[in-house]
């Protein structure tokens, strides 16, 4: 989790494992998150999917729980505005326009035609997401939602500043082309990839920032 | 026996609910969507401010005797509280009475101080209905020592202590190992957490 200086909170999809889905209104522990249900074509994570509460042994839940029923995903918990909310029905999310898909091992590619190496974790924005609902209305660009997913841990092949083999961040611009194996990441991206969690979340602004200038650049 | 703030209305108006320390990691919010946070998480029911009145450590008052206005006798010893979430308030005192747990509510407590709880006769001692008198009697709701999360989903530590008033039996601060904050940020409380509107 990155420290009080960055502009919005990271963590690790992984480090979501395991939190517990806590009522807001009942302080009740409902379910444990088993993983986190990541679309890569709209750069979000749409869902949890669900254990019993209590650990691995409790079971799974068949169900998943959309990000639009959930208030808020921190460190130490998931939060929902009541128990209710637990079984919100997600196929009534209409944002969710892109299928939910495992991305990791898939390998990351730059559009100047470099393997950057293969995804290891995703570094999702957490914090308060709000009101929920379905179809709630996403942010404007420029503006991180709790859910997005603003880069992904790779774990380095050669070409990736000569560290092969190490885990390193990879700043993920809006939009990104993905196809069943490969997620496509800008060149320009380089200069942007990180080692340390801390720090990322401007890496990645910056990152997003030079893409928008480069935009305008090109369109004048 | 110490003296704590007023409790201030709208939890969720209050610019800072922190007094030490804090949920500092995760203050992306917008105004508009803190406002609508707000509206959304405002508490349904705002009991009047309580008189300004000396405040009592729930710590010290535990184990405190219970005695009966109307016979003078001891009838046990306060063993803990059952807290209403919507009031931030003790709804009733769990006391023990020998080897059995029993409650009285608190419209039937007639005096609070440093020596004892007085209640206005034994009859009203009765035993627990709802499922969180009885979680608190079996041990599952316990305030002192609850995990208490922000509605952020961050932990925010322990409960140490907290301050009643003890005519109102509202609750007006929530101590934490190393912070507290005002009682009416509870948004609620259960056998996992105790949950504080403080994102």
């Amino acid at each position: 989790v990155t420290g009080e200086s960055e502009p919005f909170l990271l963590v690790r999809a992984t480090e979501l494992r395991g939190l517990p889905v806590v009522g807001i209104t009942s302080g009740e522990a409902l379910a444990d998150v088993r993983d986190v249900v990541y679309s890569p074509g709209v750069g979000r994570v749409t869902g949890f999917s669900l254990n019993k509460h209590g650990g691995l042994l409790a079971g799974p839940l068949k169900k998943t729980l959309p990000l639009w029923a959930v208030w808020a995903v921190g460190r130490d918990a998931v939060m929902i505005p009541d128990d209710s909310a637990i079984d919100a029905d997600e196929s009534e999310d209409s944002n969710a326009d892109d299928a939910p898909r495992n991305v990791l091992e898939n390998q990351v590619l730059t559009d100047g035609g470099e393997r950057l190496g293969e995804i290891d974790d995703l570094i999702v924005a957490a914090g308060i997401v709000g009101a929920p609902g379905p179809g709630r209305t996403p942010s404007p660009q420029g503006e991180h939602r709790v859910g997005d997913v603003v880069g992904y841990e790779v774990i380095a092949d050669a070409h990736l500043q000569g560290r092969a083999g190490t885990r390193l961040l990879v700043p993920l611009p809006y939009t990104l082309a993905v196809s069943g194996e490969t997620l496509m990441v800008p060149a320009a991206v380089e200069p942007f990839i990180r080692d340390d969690l801390a720090g990322f979340g401007a890496a990645v602004e910056e990152f997003r920032a030079s893409l928008e200038g480069s935009d305008r650049s090109g369109s004048a | 026996v110490t003296s704590a703030d007023e409790p201030t209305g709208n939890p969720l108006e209050t610019a800072n609910p922190l007094e030490a320390g804090g949920d500092s990691k995760s203050q992306d919010v917008s105004p508009g969507r803190e406002l609508a946070q707000r509206q959304s998480l405002a508490p349904a029911e705002n009991p009047p401010p309580a008189e300004s009145v000396m405040k009592v450590s729930l710590v010290a008052a535990l184990g405190r005797q219970v005695v009966s206005r109307a016979t003078a006798e001891t009838l046990g010893q306060i063993r803990g509280v059952v807290i209403d979430v919507p009031t931030y308030s003790v709804s009733a005192w769990q006391i023990n009475k020998g080897r059995k747990a029993v409650l009285v509510d608190h419209e039937y407590v007639t005096g609070l101080g440093g020596a004892a709880l007085v209640v206005d006769d034994e009859e009203h001692l009765r035993d627990a209905v709802t499922p969180e008198e009885v979680a608190t009697i079996k041990g599952q709701l316990v305030l002192l020592g609850a995990l208490v999360l922000s509605d952020a989903g961050n932990e925010l530590g322990h409960v140490a202590d907290a301050t009643i008033d003890p005519v109102t039996a509202q609750l007006s601060s929530i101590q934490l190992d190393e912070m507290s904050f005002d009682a009416a940020h509870i948004r609620g409380f259960g056998s996992y957490a105790l949950v504080a509107g403080l994102g």
